[in-house]
């Protein structure tokens, strides 16, 4: 293997494209945003629902990170993208010297970003039951094209969540997604051990070059100091306006999202506006 | 600060994680759900009364404190990487012990003056009369010590039995001079995530269990960076050097990764050490099957304790029960007598059990040497295939 990998997984509208973005700069680093994202949306989705097994699942990485990495020739290879949040394990496997970021943003923010800006791709309502009767029924209802709309995880069957997910907004699903995916994400990468992993808030690499220089020392880049200006502003901004949720949103986010919101550390912070 | 307060970061979000099994003092464990440091309640800071050396498997562990003496010369190694033993060099030896940290450094820096701070009174004296030293007769936490006075502390295997670790560290770098060196040496939290863990980890004397992640980060928190990161292949200490920066920190941030990882770690010890204690009743079958053959045990602490205590395992028919320091603090463990490793020669054993995890290389090495015909048999093999038969 050619270049070293490493994954920035977090939720989306966290900051991915911001990071895709700081780290394509530097020199020596092959950098993608949502690598091959039409293979793996429906691969991590599956994975989650155990529609597709560990074996296959391997397979699939190989086909694509693995060969992309070999083939790199790039010193390091890295992904920022939503999508590998359901892959931990098999990707940390896969590639065994592979290090990890967890990319955290304010999940308000998060969920009214999608919300307000993705909600043609994002949970809508047909979507969503078309890839549910797939998950009730995979040989009655076939799998949906691996389209970006089609595959978002849903609450495993058996879950605590399960049923009541079949009952929430498009708005609640969000929330759903954000807390699910955080909650995934620090129990795999909690096993993995503590130099292969970092957890970092958008909010802090935004404020504080400290935070980045971090972020650079523990993925092995050098770091310079304008480097921090990106971090500075936002990206991978389809419309620049940003909304606070309504009460009736906050309610629902605290209701499903509230004590993932708490554990990652937002507990008691006001709620921001983003400036463009 | 309160019991129920993090000693780190001062969070109110202690979660209960575990009760130690065997604990007489009634220690809890929780994991801190702000910045994942593991530790137990009540804080209890006093030793009322030392009771004699002795040592268990379980939570009350004992009292023969010889395990410090074991890490002296990785501690040296590491402090010859930063400073020159030529140097007229103040030390501060915290929880100095047997004075073997200490008489080590007087040796190597030959202009070196110490103080040791040492409260036990059965080892203090062993500091007493070294050359160069000054002896304190207290807990660190009760020393007088003057501001920027020392070139290094060095702690070894103390920071987790203080009742408040990160003001302790804050006056550590307080007695430093500037730029002044910290050796600190602490127990791995990684220990229990192996699946061969038996012994109770969580012991009534230690309140506080550090990763690697939590000790840094207190480390910096107190005023210092870090040199020297501990060893990634040492899954039982935590040696770490650090600098003096001056620079301590008042507000620690949320590390959710860590709380993660500490919540994972202790569930899989819980669940691992239930599996192992249940086969130790087929590992001491094993060892009870073998009465017709001579049989040496070598390793007469935490895990023989636990196969006859927990396994019901019957050591009277041993021919040898070895074990190379404990013979130094006791005379017997379980109604045999303890010998040294050089009984072993001669004694026409059969079978030599090594009962050891973190020095059992050392110990086949040293078994062959002394008894080349004997079948040498490991805990971790004996326990896995005790794990083996309990399954089917």
């Amino acid at each position: 293997m050619s270049a070293r990998p490493f994954f920035i997984v977090s939720s989306g509208r966290s900051g991915t494209a911001m990071l895709h973005k700081a780290l394509s700069a530097v020199a020596g680093v092959e950098m993608h945003h949502e690598y091959m994202v039409q293979i793996t949306q429906p691969l991590a989705v599956r994975r989650y629902l155990s529609l597709i097994n560990g074996g296959e699942t391997a397979r699939v990485i190989s086909e694509t990170y693995g060969g992309a990495i070999r083939c790199s020739e790039a010193q390091h290879w890295g992904d920022s993208s939503n999508k590998l949040s359901w892959l931990i394990p098999d990707l940390a496997s896969a590639f065994p010297k592979a290090r990890f970021v967890h990319l955290v943003r304010d999940g308000r923010k998060v969920a009214s970003s999608y919300f307000h800006k993705l909600g043609g791709e994002c949970y809508d309502p047909r979507s969503t039951a078309i890839l549910q009767a797939h998950y009730d029924d995979p040989i009655g209802h076939p799998a949906p094209p691996p389209e970006k709309k089609y595959w978002w995880p849903l609450p495993r069957h058996g879950n605590d969540d399960s049923l009541p997910f079949r009952t929430f907004s498009q708005f609640e699903r969000i929330c759903w997604h954000w807390a699910e995916l955080n909650r995934l994400v620090l129990k795999e990468l909690s096993s993995l051990s503590a130099e292969r992993t970092l957890f970092v808030r958008l909010e802090e690499l935004r404020t504080s070059p400290s935070e980045v220089r971090s972020l650079y020392d523990f993925l092995g880049l050098p770091y310079a100091d304008a480097a921090y200006g990106i971090f500075a502003r936002p990206h991978n901004v389809n419309r620049p306006e940003d909304r606070l949720l309504d009460a009736r949103q906050r309610a629902q986010f605290d209701a499903i999202a509230g004590d993932m919101q708490a554990r990652l550390g937002y507990a008691g912070r006001p709620e921001y506006m983003v400036a463009y | 600060m309160q019991a129920d307060h993090c000693d780190f970061c001062g969070g109110n979000s202690l979660s209960f994680a575990y009760q130690p099994d065997g604990s007489t003092r009634g220690l809890k464990v929780h994991v801190c759900h702000h910045c994942g440091l593991v530790q137990s309640t009540p804080r209890i800071d006093r030793t009322e009364k030392r009771h004699d050396a002795a040592v268990s498997g379980g939570a009350d562990w004992g009292n023969v404190r010889y395990g410090k003496g074991f890490r002296t010369q990785a501690a040296m190694d590491a402090l010859a990487r930063h400073i020159r033993f030529n140097d007229k060099l103040a030390l501060l030896d915290v929880g100095s012990n047997r004075g073997r940290f200490a008489a080590a450094f007087l040796e190597a820096a030959p202009r070196a003056e110490v103080t040791a701070v040492e409260p036990d009174e059965r080892y203090a004296d062993a500091s007493a009369n070294l050359p160069r030293t000054k002896l304190v007769r207290s807990r660190i936490e009760d020393a007088r010590l003057a501001d920027e006075s020392f070139d290094v502390v060095h702690s070894c295997h103390t920071i987790e039995h203080l009742a408040h670790p990160f003001a302790s560290l804050k006056d550590h770098a307080r007695v430093l001079k500037p730029g002044g060196l910290l050796v600190l040496d602490a127990p791995n939290i990684a220990l229990i995530g192996g699946d061969d863990i038996l012994e109770e980890w969580f012991i009534d004397k230690h309140l506080y269990h550090f990763s690697e992640t939590t000790l840094t980060r207190m480390i910096e928190a107190a005023g210092f960076t870090i040199l020297d990161r501990p060893d990634p292949r040492d899954s039982i200490n935590l040696l770490i050097v650090a600098q003096k920066t001056g620079n301590a920190t008042t507000s620690i941030g949320v590390d959710p990764m860590e709380v993660a990882r500490a919540d994972n770690l202790i569930a899989s010890y819980v669940r691992n050490r239930a599996i192992n204690c249940a086969a130790l009743t087929n590992a001491a079958q094993e060892l009870q099957d073998l009465k017709r053959q001579r049989v040496a045990l070598w390793g007469a602490g935490r895990l023989f304790d636990s196969l006859v205590r927990t396994g019901g395992y019957d050591p009277s028919d041993l021919a040898l029960l070895i074990d190379a320091h404990l013979i130094n603090h006791m005379d017997s463990r379980h109604g045999v007598r303890l010998s040294p490793p050089h009984a072993l020669s001669g004694a026409l054993v059969d079978v030599v059990v090594v009962m050891s995890r973190g020095f059992a290389e050392e110990i086949v090495a040293e078994a062959w040497r002394l008894a080349p015909d004997a079948r040498i048999i490991l805990y971790a093999d004996l326990l896995a295939r005790a794990r083996l038969s309990r399954a089917a």
